[in-house]
């Protein structure tokens, strides 16, 4: 009986989904067509796929025939399958699922042990319903060319809104900034003769010069590597894969603190083969707010299909890599901000106020305190737009299968337990 | 396997921001970290080198789970704040250097009979250099340390490195790298390296390369192997 309700039960919900896909597909349709052509960019700056090497209208047209559509020498036919796609699943979508149907049939045709526990189980044969209905779904496509020309058009949309929000912003004048250098000045030397003033004035004398050699000598001995390695002894040791990741962290943060804007945009080029593009950034730093630079990485959701799963059944699997396959089509793009260091004496301005200041319930640097605040408040603007965008040109099509695979995720995940 | 949860699909519309930073830098994006963490459409990290003393602990130790910083060895920037600096001034105050310079003094004259041997007569004789230096010091140098000594307890540190911590050190064969308490910074290590191992070529850089380096090795080994020969 139970058996029975378990198979019921997909067999509804696969009819459930497919209305509902078909439903939310039709309706937005027009959207997302208008969307991928109206989002194409003039000054578009990608580099490997079509969008980025040629914007000539009839060369689009031979690329789509020739790669996207198959190589078909007649025209009618190639109009046909040109107005066929007019009325199809946005083409990224398509071809990622294109992708994974491949895959899937070639891993289970690599399969050597017969799977029967896929036939016999009624969730699984639920998923593999679900999977193959999807993959019916899918038409031909270029899966590489294709995406990387929806990540890139994406991006340069992006650029090209976040910068026409970034220029909005409006310069200091010069007697401001002398203004705002007197200030920081003022609460420095105020803080320096607060905390040391009575020090300074009464125990400095020339023996302190003398006594700084062999104090080092002192600690050094008090600090030597025998002892470190004793204190360290029962801490857990960084590793190599984690000083790489944390070494490429290191290079940007190096970076910013170049002179110009050429120079940290050239060595951004060469950084991660140039995956990672400039959106907003600056080298002038001031009192309470250093130089810092906003990046974007150029691939959409870029951290995915590093954590593969493995299981026992095949069919979960391979659904749960063509659903990895859908998430880069998704709206989470990686944005890295560099904050450059001590540079100039705005920055020096900065870390001179050491008194600590209340900040949530405890205590906190009081110029950096400030100058986080700042960083917060001056880009926290631009991240929103950034998400907003973002959200909007990546996920029209992708709401499409949304109701649909969450459906499909709140099923598999009751079945998945209950098993 | 875990079949992607209903989380999975709930947490994609979201901006993941990595903020990046060495020094101040690493310190203002920590807070800017701290800051933009409250806005649900931001999944934040940061990730500091050098980054100062920054926050009380219980601020710090709430950072944890996503804010990360980089600490080599003996860089003073990030055990810098008002307390730590008053106390390794008093420190240096208080510190009776006369022994130390005696020493240094017998060694300094005998090695320089050594190096100008045809001079030697010139020199004065250690012994009664020695003794005239020591007298000296009674008088004037101990008196007037003694005096500053007796000035209680030192500050206590408000203000440690955010995060999570990982500190590299000087090992004695390379450099290694641990996750250690943040609150191990809250005192000046006095050492000639206190500036250099806070720059990111001569401390950073070099320190993190030799530590990736050194990750695979096990010295430990190779002593044992040394003894047994």
């Amino acid at each position: 009986m139970k058996h029975r309700h378990f198979v019921i039960q997909p067999c509804l919900l696969l009819l459930l989904t497919l209305t509902t896909l078909l439903a939310l597909g039709l309706a937005e349709k027009p959207k997302t067509r208008e969307t991928q052509e109206g989002a194409e960019p003039e000054s578009c700056e990608s580099s490997g796929s079509f969008w980025g090497k040629d914007s000539d209208p009839s060369s689009l047209q031979e690329f789509l025939k020739t790669t996207v559509f198959g190589q078909s020498e007649d025209g009618a036919k190639g109009k046909e399958i040109n107005e066929e796609s007019d009325n199809a699943w946005p083409r990224p979508f398509l071809s990622f699922l294109e992708a994974r149907r491949n895959d899937w049939i070639e891993s289970l045709n690599n399969n050597d042990e017969p799977d029967t526990t896929s036939s016999k189980n009624p969730f699984l044969s639920f998923v593999e319903g679900i999977h193959h209905t999807i993959e019916s779904l899918v038409e031909s496509g270029d899966e590489k060319a294709i995406a990387n020309s929806s990540n890139e058009k994406i991006l340069s949309q992006v650029l090209e809104k976040v910068r026409s929000i970034t220029h909005k912003e409006e310069s200091i004048g010069f007697q401001e900034f002398i203004s705002i250098m007197t200030d920081a000045l003022k609460r420095v030397t105020k803080q320096i003769q607060d905390n040391f003033g009575d020090l300074l004035a009464t125990n400095i004398d020339a023996y302190i010069a003398l006594a700084i050699p062999y104090y080092a000598m002192n600690q050094d001995a008090a600090h030597s590597p025998l002892t470190k390695r004793r204190l360290h002894r029962f801490y857990q040791t960084v590793t190599k894969n984690e000083w790489i990741d944390l070494h490429d962290a290191l290079y940007l943060s190096h970076l910013a603190y170049v002179d110009t804007i050429e120079q940290f945009e050239t060595g951004l080029d060469d950084f991660e083969d140039g995956a990672w593009k400039k959106l907003d950034g600056t080298t002038q730093s001031f009192p309470d707010l250093p130089a810092s630079f906003l990046l974007i990485h150029k691939e959409l959701d870029p951290m995915d299909g590093k954590s593969k799963g493995g299981g026992a059944f095949p069919g979960l699997e391979a659904l749960q890599e063509t659903l990895q396959k859908i998430k880069p089509q998704k709206s989470e793009v990686l944005v890295t901000l560099v904050v450059r260091g001590t540079k100039q004496i705005s920055d020096l301005l900065s870390d001179g106020l050491l008194e600590p200041e209340e900040y949530r319930g405890g205590h906190a640097h009081g110029g950096i305190l400030a100058s986080g605040k700042n960083l917060a408040k001056k880009y926290l603007p631009m991240l929103r737009d950034l998400h907003k965008i973002t959200s909007e040109l990546c996920c029209v099509w992708y709401l499409n299968l949304n109701a649909t695979l969450t459906i499909i995720s709140i099923w598999s995940y009751i079945f998945h337990n209950h098993f | 396997m875990g079949f992607p949860p209903i989380r999975w699909f709930l947490e994609r519309d979201k901006i993941r921001l990595v903020i990046i930073g060495h020094s101040l830098g690493a310190g203002a994006g920590t807070i800017a970290a701290m800051e933009l963490k409250e806005h649900d459409f931001l999944e934040v990290e940061a990730i500091g080198f050098g980054c100062p003393s920054l926050l009380s602990r219980e601020l710090s130790e709430s950072t944890k789970e996503y804010v990360t910083t980089v600490v080599n060895d003996a860089d003073i920037v990030s055990r810098m704040s008002g307390s730590s600096m008053t106390n390794v001034l008093l420190d240096l105050m208080e510190y009776d250097w006369t022994h130390d310079v005696l020493v240094d003094l017998e060694f300094s004259l005998e090695r320089l009979k050594e190096v100008f041997s045809d001079f030697r007569g010139f020199l004065p004789e250690t012994s009664k250099a020695l003794e005239w230096f020591t007298k000296r010091m009674d008088e004037v140098v101990r008196p007037t340390i003694a005096k500053r000594a007796p000035r209680g307890d030192k500050l206590p540190s408000v203000l440690i490195p955010p995060g999570r911590c990982i500190h590299l050190f000087r090992d004695g064969y390379g450099t290694t790298g641990t996750y250690t308490p943040c609150d191990w910074f809250s005192s000046v290590e006095f050492s000639l390296t206190l500036i250099d191992d806070h720059l990111i070529p001569t401390g950073y850089n070099r320190a993190m390369l030799s530590a990736a380096q050194d990750s695979d090795r096990d010295y430990s080994v190779s002593t044992i192997r040394l003894f047994s020969r």
